[in-house]
């Protein structure tokens, strides 16, 4: 029983220090999509007056 | 380590130039003369000729291997090799319990799709990934940002030799995980039941039985891992802004600013000397048919 829980732990462990860097290795890609949204030559977070392509504007969550 | 009988490498090379197969190849052997041996020799050659002149095999001196101890170049030298021994040893932790989770935790499926998620971004240009990381620590960057939202402020980390270090191990963190996994997928299931079923701890079973039968794939990460940060320039010139110059910024600088490719070959030179004895060094420990299941 014992065993078993430890078991159990140690997999969830794992499972979860895998999604920690996955997030880890995508961070700086997702920054990357996050500033292509930024309409400033300089940019600041959180993105001001962004625009997304085509011209329309992202959701008010932005401002 | 193998005695290498010339002798017989002499009759095998022969026998593959007057085999089809060996004929067939013979435009690899070329290309791979034109790519990679004859730059080799280029650099090798430059490293011999007389300091700022621009002409290999004209002149030989040893000028450029004696001035180069003599300044502080050999601080390059140990920043390079010290940085690129901090990121093995900081990723064999944290790629362990990864491959044991694509091996043993996580269903085929799902692994094979983690598989895919890590090899994914490295079809995005390192350069593209580090400046990522730069628009995260940036002052008013993402961190920091979220940080004052949260009436706080994120801390001053861009441009230090710690950040060139997190750019080494960002960058190599795949290039150590593909043979981790490949060695943990080498131990038997069997042999860890039988150990669990005779009484052995847990750390006992890993560290006598698991460890050891893994330690092929993780030894060729290590080697992979070293030799790529020891050769790497992105991570210090974008997150690290130069803050420690390592080896490949003192070659950089000769080749260009400089304009001494004498210099610049001669510490090349030394650097692949030192990586390919460790290499070498490596390969003579390492049981290669064992690894690639040839045995």
């Amino acid at each position: 029983m014992e065993n078993t829980r430890a078991s159990r732990a140690a997999a969830d462990f794992v499972k979860i220090w895998t999604v920690l860097v996955l997030l880890f290795i995508y961070l700086p890609v997702l920054c990357d999509a996050v500033t292509s949204l930024s309409k400033g030559r300089y940019f600041s977070f959180p993105v001001k007056n962004g625009r997304l392509p085509g011209g329309r504007r992202p959701s008010t969550r932005w401002k | 380590m193998k005695k290498i009988d010339l002798q017989s490498l002499k009759q095998s090379l022969l026998e593959l130039i007057e085999s089809k197969g060996g004929r067939c190849a013979l435009p690899v052997y070329i290309l791979m003369l034109l790519g990679f041996i004859a730059p080799l020799v280029m650099v090798a050659g430059f490293s011999l000729a007389t300091p700022h002149t621009f002409k290999a095999f004209q002149s030989f001196t040893i000028e450029n291997f004696t001035a180069m101890f003599q300044g502080s170049v050999w601080t390059s030298f140990a920043w390079s090799i010290g940085l690129a021994a901090f990121t093995t040893a900081v990723l064999i932790p944290i790629c362990y319990p990864l491959a044991v989770a694509m091996v043993r935790v996580l269903g085929p499926k799902c692994s094979a799709l983690v598989s895919i998620l890590f090899v994914f971004p490295m079809f995005v240009s390192e350069n593209v990934r580090l400046y990522g990381w730069i628009l995260f620590f940036m002052k008013k960057g993402i961190f920091d940002g979220t940080m004052q939202l949260l009436n706080g402020h994120g801390p001053d980390v861009l441009y230090t030799p710690g950040m060139t270090l997190f750019g080494l191990i960002y960058s190599y963190l795949p290039y150590m995980l593909f043979p981790v996994v490949l060695g943990v997928a080498m131990v038997p299931r069997d042999l860890i039941t039988a150990a669990r079923d005779l009484g052995s701890s847990r750390f006992r079973t890993w560290r006598e039985i698991e460890l050891p039968l893994a330690m092929p794939g993780v030894l060729i990460g290590m080697l992979l891992t070293f030799v790529l940060s020891a050769g790497a320039i992105s991570e210090s010139k974008i997150v690290g802004g130069q803050s420690v110059m390592v080896v490949t910024n003192e070659i950089d600088i000769a080749f260009s600013y400089s304009q001494n490719w004498p210099a610049g070959a001669a510490l090349a030179v030394v650097l692949t000397v030192i990586i390919g004895a460790l290499t070498v060094y490596a390969f003579s420990k390492l049981d290669l048919d064992r690894i690639l299941g040839r045995s």
